[in-house]
């Protein structure tokens, strides 16, 4: 992957009081790449996605270090200073985003009005929709429906095509299968896949089960306890795991045996 | 009963919660006060049926800090022994409405079907008289008295603890814990009493605290109105009611029961505020 | 009749909605544990709770030793409570809140006619089972880790000795290192304690690891049955097929785009119709299931 990174973070460090839940001391998303983040409840994984998408302001947590995200630094930086950065340039993507939508309005307003707060003209608005709903694959008769008349599966690629539309360089993404069908799970981390190499977008992806992460990260830090036990390219690390968790996480992994029909 | 009252959790939050302490503690001299009219009072038997003609209305003094009162009685004994009488309405209205809601709310919470149906309807039709006026009407169709105001304000009350019971065993009713001991086959009383009524609890405890105030004012109302306490009781809302007449001239008589009733009402919804706080498990105490 | 609990054209229906439909299935130890396997509506849970006495049955009937559960009373009601015991998927949930470990087992004792100075070693005997620390038994639900209260859950199960295990998704809420050695546990319980299981789950892992025969169910169907080997080894329904091959496996590659299946089943006919890459003119009609591995499809894979 080449360019700049869209995410630089380094010695990044959330604290509750004296007590320090997440630790990472470096690690950069380029555009175009997959990096996943990988724990179990307690790791410290989400917080660390919360202060890298400078969701803790505001909070108990003390953040420190540094997480610049396309040039702008996120740890202490005003809500005005992010301001720019949501939405437009940065996107999160959660578990189960049916909760997140206003249920008053269609899936298509939903979109527009998003478009038109951040000034995105109405001609370009159309257009733009049209192209994030072909490249999330959702059927755009959808974009007449409510939110609760849609399926997880159809809300979280609406979730996607929203980030899309906004022309997001950097989506966050937390757990972003795991509330769904298994069905439809590997459809979407298919799109995540695809999204990372037509479009260039650049995903740090949440998640606990590593056989998911095999598929489609390019990058990996597990966690435990808060902080980092192993990274580096997914190959590398759940091909020749140097850490005994990491091999306890993998042999923990709900896999079929070998040998079956598949 | 730890869980409903956490010990450690009410001691820190008594740090924090500097009102709800102050009321707490206010509110025990109160209750104290009450109990110790007799050997506390300055004049105990003004407290109960004597009267002295001679001294009637005279202003504070050191021998009447608060004065007296038309029939020459001592108010700050009249104060102590209203105490008692308020604070005996309060209790058995609080225990009487809460035991017959909390019972009703949470069978019909927990049966639902047309028990539930008929439970609440009825309920429904309790809580459609505004309060008082309903007390009002009780009371005149029975003779005034303590144990009238008793009932008719226990009357309009326990709807309340029975809603609130209702939709709180209705939410306990589709935990899982519910369904597991339903499927280890105990009876529906035991599952009812045992795990559904106290997971009902705690906001019924929060909001017999914030009740206090309220009950001891419609008392007050009541014996205002000539509908409750009836003479030679002693009782702050009848009090207030005998002075009202000469307010500009022996505000004595007046001011200092009606104080009573502000402070204790203000205490027992400031208690309230602070256990509604305290119980809430979505607080986070560090 | 050996069956222990023998479910037949059993219907559970929600309002209007029907969320299982003419289901029949014969709970005999002899013939090993069963897995239900479904997704999100598939109307799995809705059998779990017929089978738990829970909802009670649109249609069909659900019989304990020959008869049916709706008409039990007192003994036999207490006899069919004793032997059918269900783990729910959050032990958090399935435990009161206010009680210890200790009183929520003491309940189940008592429940199974255990009361007196026997109860104390029982119940260290049961933590023992499920291999927990006897020192947890004072602490409440709210103390103890996602793993050790589904521990407790199902050691207060076994506490009155059941026969059949019914386990609503008995892992998805915890973390996967601790879901492996819960799996370990029940497949340990399942064994020495001659324990027949009932496993209602989305994974087909689980269902691998823990069970001998599986039942697929789709929009209250079901679609396939056979022995697990059978069914997950060699799939006869294409929605079979299209469940196994959705489990992420390591480097396992990732569908093509464009195969985006319509997610509402269909309203009559075949509900899988509108996803399956088989589907044509016949499956305007139900197809029925027969067989000792059957799947209700029209164009089965094998």
């Amino acid at each position: 992957m080449s360019g700049d990174p869209v995410l630089d973070v380094t010695e990044l460090s959330v604290a509750y009081g004296d007590r320090t839940v997440s630790t990472i001391p470096a690690l950069t998303v380029a555009p175009g790449e997959v990096v996943a983040i990988v724990g179990e409840s307690g790791s410290g994984k989400s917080t660390a996605l919360m202060a890298i998408l400078g969701l803790l302001g505001g909070t108990a947590a003390r953040v420190e270090g540094s997480v610049r995200v396309l040039g702008t630094e996120v740890v202490g930086a005003s809500e005005k200073a992010l301001r720019p950065l949501r939405g437009s340039r940065m996107a999160l993507v959660m578990q189960s985003p049916q909760a997140s939508l206003n249920p008053t309005m269609r899936l298509g307003r939903l979109l527009r009005r998003a478009l038109k707060r951040h000034g995105v003209p109405a001609a370009e608005a159309e257009a733009r929709i049209a192209d994030a709903t072909r490249a999330v694959g959702l059927d755009e008769a959808l974009l007449q429906r409510f939110p609760h008349q849609v399926s997880g599966g159809q809300a979280q690629r609406f979730a996607i095509a929203l980030a899309v539309c906004l022309g997001a360089e950097l989506i966050a993404a937390d757990e972003p299968t795991s509330a769904l069908d298994a069905t439809v799970q590997l459809d979407v981390l298919a799109l995540v896949r695809r999204l990372a190499e037509e479009r260039g977008a650049a995903w740090l992806v949440v998640a606990h089960d590593l056989a998911l992460v095999s598929m489609i990260a390019d990058h990996v830090l597990v966690m435990r306890d808060g902080e980092v036990v192993e990274s580096g390219p997914a190959r590398t690390v759940l091909a020749d795991p140097r850490h005994e968790y990491t091999r306890a996480l993998l042999a923990a992994s709900p896999t079929l045996p070998t040998g079956g029909a598949r | 009963m730890s869980a409903v009252l956490p010990v450690a959790r009410l001691r820190s939050l008594a740090r924090r919660d500097v009102l709800a302490t102050i009321a707490a503690v206010a509110l025990a001299v109160i209750v104290l006060a009450a109990l110790l009219a007799p050997w506390l009072s300055p004049y105990p038997a003004d407290g109960t049926s004597a009267t002295h003609p001679a001294d009637s209305l005279l202003g504070p003094t050191g021998s009447h800090w608060m004065g007296t009162d038309a029939v020459g009685r001592d108010v700050l004994t009249r104060i102590l022994y209203g105490a008692r009488t308020s604070l005996l309405i309060v209790a058995a209205v609080l225990a009487i409405s809460a035991f017959a809601g909390v019972l009703l709310g949470c069978i019909a919470g927990y049966a639902g079907g047309w028990v539930g149906d008929v439970i609440m309807r009825v309920t429904d039709v309790f809580l459609a008289f505004p309060a008082l006026l309903l007390s009002l009407a009780l009371a005149v169709i029975l003779r005034p008295g303590v144990g009238t105001a008793i009932i008719a304000i226990a009357a309009t009350w326990w709807p309340w603890y029975a809603r609130l019971s209702c939709a709180a065993a209705q939410a306990v009713r589709g935990r899982a814990y519910v369904d597991s001991a339903r499927c280890l086959g105990l009876p529906r009383w035991r599952i009812v009493l045992e795990h559904v009524l106290p997971n009902s609890l705690t906001p019924v405890i929060v909001q017999l605290s914030l009740d206090a105030g309220g009950v001891i004012l419609t008392a007050a109302a009541l014996s205002y109105l000539g509908l409750g306490a009836v003479e030679p009781t002693s009782e702050w809302g009848l009090m207030v009611q005998q002075g009202q007449e000469s307010f500009t001239t022996e505000w004595w008589v007046v001011t200092f029961p009606g104080l009573a009733i502000l402070v204790t009402a203000f205490c027992f919804n400031m208690l309230g505020e602070g256990l509604r706080q305290a119980l809430d498990p979505r607080r986070v105490i560090r | 009749m050996t069956s222990l609990l023998a479910v037949d054209g059993l219907a559970v229906r929600y309002g209007h909605q029907l969320a299982l439909r003419d289901f029949s299935l014969d709970l005999d130890p002899a013939l090993g544990s069963v897995a239900v396997v479904g997704e999100s509506g598939s109307g799995k849970t809705s059998l779990a709770r017929a089978l738990l006495g829970l909802v009670r049955p649109a249609e069909g009937t659900i019989a304990f030793q020959g008869k049916d559960i709706a008409g039990l009373r007192g003994g036999a009601a207490r006899e069919w409570r004793r032997r059918v015991q269900p783990v729910f998927q959050d032990g958090q949930e399935a435990l009161d809140p206010r009680r210890t470990v200790e009183s929520a087992l003491r309940e189940a004792l008592r429940v199974g006619g255990l009361t007196g100075a026997r109860v104390p070693a029982r119940i260290e005997e049961l933590l023992a089972s499920v291999e927990l620390d006897p020192r947890l038994a004072t602490r409440r639900p709210h103390e103890l880790s996602g793993g050790q209260r589904q521990r407790v859950a199902i050691a207060r199960a076994l506490a009155v000795g059941p026969e059949l295990l019914v386990l609503d998704e008995p892992t998805s809420a915890l973390d996967v290192t601790v879901q492996a050695r819960i799996i370990a546990l029940l497949e340990r319980i399942k064994e020495t304690q001659g324990v027949q299981l009932m496993l209602i789950t989305h994974s087909i892992a689980l269902a691998d690891r823990l069970t001998e025969r599986t039942v697929v169910l789709f929009n209250g169907r079901e679609v396939e049955s056979g022995t697990t080997t059978e069914v997950l080894r060699s799939p006869r329904h294409p929605y079979t097929a299209r469940l196994i091959a959705s489990t992420p496996t390591l480097w396992g590659a990732l569908p093509a785009p464009g195969t985006q299946p319509s997610a509402s089943a269909a309203t009559s006919g075949c509900a899988y119709q509108t996803r399956c890459p088989r589907a044509d003119d016949d499956c305007a009609v139900v197809p029925l299931l027969t067989g000792l591995h059957g799947a209700a499809c029209h164009h089965p894979l094998r």
